[in-house]
């Protein structure tokens, strides 16, 4: 959820809140308001009449036009003594909607006499409804200018903000990236730049000396492996020496080769995870897969595997060479070295998805660790353990997806989502 | 959240409060302030009370007494008064009326009584039999005549 619809939708929550406090508190005061006027005019009515009736003066007569009403009867002393105990004068609202006031006095000659004044009121249905209407009316103009207003006020307050986002995807170690241009004066946003810009710096420079350190690495130890193997070979040039030590040097040479493959698979490793292959290219993978298929084939001809292929004529990807060359090797390779005597091989591919099926050994692999550095499911004479780390590695830096399955007793492994 | 809730519900309960209605209430003339049944007994000895009430609202208390004979005085909660009306053609019992402006109304209006005078916060409002109203300052000075 975007950060400003978060904000709007909890403004409109507690706005709605307010405005039906509002329109409650509003029409209490009205009614109130109302009330209190027509009980002055009321008090004021009833005086002037007492005063009249009791002077002697003539009533007035029914005021027609402001429809106030009143009506005075004599009472008996008991009554108004009654009355007397209770609260005494009375506003009512009656069924007519009017309101009325009560009130009880003596004349001189001690005959009681009580005077009850009305007006009519205000239907408080009506008031009520216009009031509601009006909260409703109130709430969507006051929610319309609240969203517009916080809309405006808080994109170009965070424009900064968003710049900076923009930047940091767009962002990518290792390559040339644009100097981040954000010129604002919230000091926020400002400490925000400045932290990130510094991040990137110190990224951009730890990536540098780890790119060196693998560089050096690799250099370092290739160079005494190459040394010794060279004086291997030398030494098996050697006539002198008994058929068991040319054995013996030859079974320590198989060794160090071994090891010098292992050592350059672990620095491809490295340099994958390290997402060091940046350069894409528009990749033919059908004759990528044609040609290293047939370089196995040569390879292990002693094994006699027959390959199904099952490809359409032309598959281009979009991805580094090298890796592409690596990861079709690792599995294709992985399917020949794995494989029984006179097994099998199938290769399918189409715009996108890749699949290999080999025979092998007739038990399923462990799904959660086949792609593991070092997993093996037994010792394989040529192999390294890295093949398949390797092509998962490759796949996950691609934004493609590796997967295995043990089917109809063949192992099969599939690219998904390959990228063109 | 709960801080503006709680606001709702202090601005809703005193608005309640006040809504509540201020009763008016019909009194003997006993419960009347001392001061108030005092000045009924100087001004007004021979006068019988017809109605008493007590007007009270959420600050303040105001006696009303209507006499048999029509006059009505109005006294704040100490019990000085505030209003002396008289029947038309009677007068306010003279003591009541500041000397200053007895002496203005004989001298600008002879043959004319006092009916009516109101103590403000203002100053004074007299309402003179030939329908006049003339309002004094608190210094006694004339500062507006209405018709």
């Amino acid at each position: 959820m975007k950060l400003i619809n978060r904000i709007l939708i909890r403004v409109s929550i507690v706005l709605s809140i307010i405005v039906a406090a509002w329109a409650f508190l509003f029409y209490t005061a009205i009614v109130d308001e109302i009330n209190d006027e027509m009980d002055d005019s009321l008090e004021e009515y009833s005086e002037s009449i007492i005063r009249r009736a009791l002077a002697g003066e003539g009533l007035p007569p029914e005021d027609a036009t402001l429809r106030n009403r009143y009506f005075l009867s004599e009472i008996s002393a008991d009554y108004a003594k009654e009355r007397a105990k209770h609260q005494e004068v009375y506003y009512t609202d009656e069924e007519e909607s009017t309101r009325v006031l009560s009130e009880i006095f003596k004349n001189e000659d001690g005959n009681y006499y009580e005077l009850l004044v009305s007006t009519p009121t205000v239907e408080k249905d009506e008031l009520r409804e216009a009031i509601f209407y009006w909260s409703i009316f109130l709430y969507i103009s006051l929610l319309l200018t609240v969203v517009l207003v916080y809309a405006w006020v808080f994109y170009r307050s965070m424009k900064p903000l968003y710049i900076l986002l923009d930047w940091l995807g767009a962002y990518r170690i290792g390559k040339t990236n644009p100097p981040l241009r954000n010129e604002t004066s919230i000091t926020e946003f400002r400490q925000l730049n400045e932290a990130i810009v510094r991040n990137t710096e110190r990224n951009e420079a730890m990536y540098e000396q780890q790119k060196q350190f693998i560089g050096n690495a690799s250099h370092e130890i290739q160079t005494p492996l190459a040394i010794c193997q060279n004086r291997l070979e030398g030494l098996m040039e050697d006539d002198s020496l008994t058929e068991a030590q040319m054995e013996e040097i030859y079974k320590t040479r198989r060794t160090l080769e071994h090891i010098t493959k292992l050592n350059r698979s672990l620095l491809l490793l490295t340099k994958i995870d390290n997402d060091q292959f940046m350069d894409v290219i528009n990749v033919d993978v059908t004759a990528l897969i044609k040609r290293y298929l047939e370089d196995f084939k040569d390879v292990y001809a002693y094994k006699n595997i027959r390959v199904h292929l099952e490809m359409e004529e032309i598959v281009h990807i979009t991805m580094n060479e090298s890796l592409a060359a690596s990861l079709f090797s690792n599995l294709i390779k992985n399917a020949f070295v794995h494989n029984l005597e006179n097994g099998e091989i199938e290769i399918g591919l189409t715009r996108d998805c890749f699949m290999i099926r080999n025979s092998g050994e007739p038990r399923p692999l462990d799904k959660e660790h086949i792609f593991d550095r070092f997993y093996q499911g037994s010792k394989k004479e040529g192999s390294t353990g890295l093949g398949l780390a390797i092509a998962y590695a490759i796949c996950v830096s691609q934004g493609m997806c590796l997967s295995y399955d043990y089917e109809r007793e063949k192992h099969s492994f599939k690219i998904n989502k390959l990228n063109h | 959240m709960k801080r503006v809730l709680m606001l709702l519900v202090c601005v809703f309960s005193l608005s309640m409060s006040s809504s509540a209605h201020i009763s008016d209430k019909t009194i003997q003339v006993n419960q009347l302030p001392t001061a108030a049944q005092a000045f009924i007994k100087k001004h007004f000895p021979n006068n019988q009370v017809g109605l008493a009430k007590l007007d009270s609202d959420w600050f303040d208390k105001s006696y009303d007494v209507i006499f048999t004979n029509g006059d009505k005085v109005e006294f704040d909660k100490n019990g000085n008064w505030k209003e002396v009306k008289c029947v038309s053609g009677s007068q306010v019992p003279s003591p009541i009326i500041p000397a200053r402006i007895q002496a203005y109304v004989t001298k600008s209006y002879s043959g004319v009584v006092i009916e009516e005078i109101e103590l403000g916060g203002k100053g004074y409002e007299v309402k003179l039999s030939n329908h006049l109203e003339l309002k004094f300052d608190k210094q006694f000075n004339l500062i507006d005549i209405d018709k």
